[in-house]
């Protein structure tokens, strides 16, 4: 073969044998799919996107604490830092917008949408959420772009 | 009317266009299960990394620098979804999967090389083998698979790979998947 890179028809018909045992044995459940098509409903328009950079349960063990997990993310207007606490099988989320100013805060999870006032100071509480993926979004009194976080998995 | 680009896709989803969403989804999905399932997450953990790939891509979709290669986008997010959670699991890639090597036995129960095996069968065959290549072969055969659409610029993304080493590597893997097909009968060519 001349070129390294050219596609062969061998090359293809065993491409083709690959796709059909890939369909048989291991297709994309239809669960998957139909909540990948229904995740734009997530969207936000023009939100500011804080995005994670920092979760202590990623951390090397040496340096990890045994303390709850924190989460922080960040854009480029503000940083969000997240507390998570086990509770009852769901999660006890503290954390605290270091804007500092007051907002509304919606955290979007598994179950639906949970809303929480953060005080002038930035901080608020929820006391149970459910696990599994949840993003926040945030909107201030004042004049201010909304702010969402990336989604992560508590 | 004209198919829509996937440049032309993405601005449209970004504007709340629930088809043109649902157009990404289906040219998207087989290559995030399979880089997904290519790093042996079990199927619970592949539709969660699924899941959070599709939300990040939301949040994503107005911001974009190259709206025009969204499949590497996706497969380099699916990618690093995939070692977070090996990660957080405390598992970490198998040497084998860095350097190629074993996998599942083969049974032995397979037809000799003499054989010729059909339809079903030769499916079952190929998908055995696959399980036995390399991490990254797996993934570029996966990709190249169910992704045509994929550039190796893409796919070079993906794999976290040179594109100057995309087309000779994808010779390699082809290779490794005949040799492991040939003595089953499983091969179509001849």
């Amino acid at each position: 073969m001349a070129d390294k890179d050219k596609v062969s028809l061998d090359d293809l018909a065993l491409l083709a044998q690959v796709r059909a045992a890939i369909e048989e044995y291991d297709p994309v459940p239809p669960n998957v799919l139909s909540a990948a098509r229904a995740s734009l409903t997530w969207r936000t328009v023009d939100a500011e996107l804080a995005e994670l950079i920092e979760d202590s349960a990623l951390a090397t063990a040496s340096v990890r604490s045994s303390g709850p997990r924190s989460l922080v993310f960040e854009s480029p207007v503000a940083t969000v830092v997240v507390e998570v606490e086990p509770k009852n099988g769901s999660r006890r989320l503290t954390g605290q917008i270091v804007l500092p100013r007051a907002a509304q805060v919606e955290v979007r999870h598994v179950g639906g949408r949970t809303d929480v006032e953060a005080d002038a100071q930035g901080r608020f509480a929820i006391e149970s959420v459910p696990a599994g993926r949840l993003s926040l979004l945030c909107r201030f009194a004042e004049e201010s772009r909304d702010l969402v976080t990336s989604w992560v998995t508590v | 009317m004209a198919a829509r680009t996937v440049a032309e896709l993405v601005r449209a989803a970004a504007d709340g266009d629930q088809a043109a969403w649902d157009e990404i989804v289906e040219r998207f999905t087989g290559l995030v299960w399979g880089v997904a399932r290519s790093h042996r997450l079990s199927p619970a953990d592949a539709s969660d990394v699924s899941q959070t790939v599709w939300l990040r891509l939301v949040e994503h979709l107005g911001r974009l620098r190259e709206p025009e290669a969204l499949a590497g986008w996706i497969a380099t997010t699916t990618r690093h979804e995939c070692l977070r959670t090996l990660r957080a699991s405390g598992r970490e890639l198998p040497d084998e999967d860095l350097t190629g090597g074993t996998g599942p036995e083969r049974p032995d129960t397979g037809p000799g090389p003499e054989a010729t095996v059909v339809g079903a069968e030769r499916r079952a065959l190929v998908w055995e083998a696959l399980g036995r290549l390399s991490l990254r072969c797996r993934t570029l055969l996966r990709a190249l698979a169910t992704s045509p659409d994929a550039s190796y610029t893409e796919i070079a993304a993906a794999l976290d790979m040179p594109i100057g080493s995309i087309g000779p590597t994808r010779g390699r893997c082809l290779q490794h998947l005949r040799r492991e097909l040939a003595p089953t009968g499983a091969l179509l060519e001849d």
